[in-house]
């Protein structure tokens, strides 16, 4: 009985253990990612922006900071040559998006699609106030007037008759 | 006086929430088999090839964007080391034996294994650029091997297909679009 029970126990802290080094999995890939390049200072802090706005264009929905990917990790390079070079953090973006589309920015511009995308909650708003005071308004317009209301009572009193 | 039942506009204008949510429901549920990894919008549509200067793979030569074809053909990016390549392999054979322009880029490889590679399987390459670092592939928008791009006789890129070419691919799709090209420059 108590055997079992002390079997059981380390077969839990095993487990704990296999946790621990798996949720510390993704920290040590992180920081293989991080060293990889060498940059000064204030270059090094827009290239960490940058790589963190950029997505993979490999695997949908990760940025490339995060990606190991291979073609993350020839982008990871072009943002840290660009910036040796002196370039803006708008020229590489748009140096990448030139190339790969407005898919890898995860700040996309405004385009006429985008736009559409942001306009529709208010459009389809704006269409649920018509409606609804048009309703209103519809229904107000059913009250009866006076000379209906007259009529209407005499028409009641001839059915009782 | 209206009756109950008469038709309005506004009662014409409450049915639009159910019909847009059933043409919801008919987007949604095709969209469910539906992988968008092979369609991401190539932004160099339209565009001239990127200028480059990049050695060619059996000769060493250094080559330029001035000696591609001159007439419409396949930019085609490979390598050994990419598994799917293998599959595709076939298929760019058979292309290039049916007279059509096929230009290689071997991407991130060894010059060995890709001249090994050329000779035991066959070699449906014009001529073979070599993108040891894969910075000329960034230049082109490649993000994954193999990418094939139809430039038509200006230089100038028509079109981008992702992944292995199949038979289908090419009898479907990409030859009509290679074909149309090749008479644009026959009436020109």
């Amino acid at each position: 009985m108590h055997n079992a029970r002390r079997r059981k126990s380390s077969n839990l802290s095993g487990y704990a253990v296999a946790w621990c080094l798996l949720a510390a999995l993704p920290v040590a890939m992180a920081s293989e990612v991080k060293t990889e390049v060498d940059l000064p200072q204030p270059l090094m802090d827009r290239y960490e922006v940058l790589i963190a706005e950029l997505r993979c264009p490999k695997c949908l929905n990760i940025n490339i900071a995060d990606s190991n990917a291979p073609i993350a990790t020839d982008l990871r390079m072009v943002v840290a040559k660009q910036l040796k070079d002196g370039n803006t953090n708008q020229e590489i973006k748009a140096y990448l998006r030139e190339r790969y589309g407005d898919f890898i920015d995860y700040d996309p511009p405004i385009t006429p699609g985008t736009l559409a995308l942001w306009a529709l909650p208010i459009v389809m708003l704006l269409c649920a106030a018509v409606i609804f005071t048009y309703v209103g308004f519809r229904r107000q317009k059913l009250e009866l007037t006076a000379e209906e209301r007259t009529r209407l009572a005499r028409l009641k009193a001839r059915q009782e008759s | 006086m209206k009756s109950k039942s008469a038709f309005t506009p506004l009662r014409a204008a409450l049915w639009l929430p159910l019909v847009a949510l059933v043409g919801l429901c008919i987007v949604f549920f095709q969209s469910l088999g539906f992988s968008p990894r092979n369609v991401l919008p190539s932004a160099m549509l339209d565009k001239p090839l990127p200028e480059f200067s990049l050695p060619e793979l059996s000769s060493g030569i250094q080559a330029t964007h001035l000696d591609m074809p001159k007439e419409a053909f396949l930019l085609n990016v490979w390598a050994t080391w990419c598994f799917p390549c293998r599959e595709e392999h076939p298929v760019l054979m058979s292309i290039a034996e049916s007279g059509i322009n096929i230009v290689g880029l071997n991407y991130k490889d060894e010059d060995a294994k890709a001249v090994t590679w050329l000779n035991t399987i066959g070699d449906p390459y014009q001529l073979n650029l070599v993108d040891r670092t894969g910075d000329y592939g960034v230049e082109l928008g490649v993000y994954g091997v193999p990418a094939t791009y139809i430039v038509d006789q200006n230089g100038v890129i028509r079109y981008k297909h992702i992944g292995p070419i199949t038979d289908e691919d090419w009898e479907q799709k990409l030859s009509d679009i290679f074909l149309s090209l090749a008479k644009k420059q026959a009436r020109a």
